[in-house]
């Protein structure tokens, strides 16, 4: 019996290929799915993308296990070519395993606002300090010279509850 | 949608429409005979396809006692795929992904883009509740 849990079809799979590794991803996958063992060169010229972008994004998805080639060697262009392949039977292990990152990242953040007062500048690109830190930087940010201000963490803890609870869900 | 498009979990047409009807129900399922009617087979060919998705693991068939006879439930073992809500999170494309994490060497505390995106979610969803409430009101 195989174990399953998640029942993924062709749009989850493609989904999971999207988060991982944006649009691009998804269209590479979507033309692997319906033509597999396709080369470098294929790919490109059919997604008309650079192949140097498009060997790049294959290694990154081969890297989490997306994807795999089989190395063969081409008597007409007398070298080895790369033929690819999706690793369908990966994507179950792939997307729990980034459901508990998350859940993981999460809960030390979680932990992390429970447990300090944090101090922020206001500006969205710039981190948060913790009173040590902004003690450290004579209360202002490094990034933008803005003054660090009393973080209110309610809001942020709220839907870090909210996101570890419904990850645990689907987990479950 | 071509033949190999089809899925993956690798499903007939209609052993796949079943397994979705069953997704739809949840932990109840539905009673063997209910299924056939949605999908407007025999029986016959429903308790194959029951069978198929149970030896797949699929599927739970459970004997249930229901109009007078005894009949299965079928009940789902899956789970449908939801990654909306992890949806434009930043660490599954991050190249930190694999060494960000307690036993790591980075923190999330640290992290600008984890903390946008939980921002942005309470933004997003202070945005969906007004227009809701807008809806209400209209």
């Amino acid at each position: 019996m195989e174990d399953y849990m998640f029942y993924i079809d062709a749009e989850g799979l493609l989904s999971v290929f999207r988060l991982m590794g944006g649009a691009e991803a998804e269209e590479l996958a979507k033309l692997l799915l319906t033509r597999p063992g396709m080369r470098e060169d294929e790919l490109a010229s059919a997604l008309q993308m650079d192949v140097k972008r498009v060997r790049k994004l294959l290694h990154q998805l081969n890297e989490l296990s997306l994807v795999a080639y089989d190395m063969v060697v081409d008597k007409e262009l007398n070298k080895r070519v790369f033929r690819w392949r999706l690793q369908q039977e990966q994507v179950q292990g792939v997307v729990k395993t980034q459901l508990k990152r998350i859940a993981e990242r999460l809960r030390m953040l979680k932990k992390h606002y429970e447990t300090n007062q944090l101090y922020w500048c206001g500006n969205q690109g710039c981190r948060k300090y913790i009173f040590d830190e902004a003690l450290d930087k004579f209360f202002k940010c490094p990034s933008c010279g803005g003054r660090l201000m009393v973080f209110d963490s309610t809001e942020l803890l709220r839907i870090v509850d909210e996101k570890l609870a419904e990850i645990n869900k689907l987990l479950e | 949608m071509s033949p190999q498009m089809h899925d993956y979990v690798k499903l007939g047409k209609l052993e796949e429409k079943a397994l979705k009807l069953l997704l739809q129900h949840g932990e109840k399922g539905l009673l063997q005979s209910e299924l056939w009617h949605l999908l407007g087979i025999t029986s016959r060919d429903g308790s194959r396809v029951a069978i198929k998705l149970e030896k797949r693991g699929l599927v739970k068939r459970v004997k249930e006692f229901a109009n007078d006879r005894w009949t299965m439930r079928l009940i789902s073992q899956v789970k449908p795929l939801d990654l909306s809500i992890i949806r434009d999170s930043p660490c599954p494309p991050c190249p930190y992904n694999d060494s960000c994490g307690p036993s790591g060497n980075y923190s999330p505390t640290g992290c600008v883009l984890i903390e946008s995106w939980l921002l942005a979610l309470s933004g997003s969803k202070d945005k969906k509740e007004e227009a809701t409430a807008q809806t209400m009101r209209a």
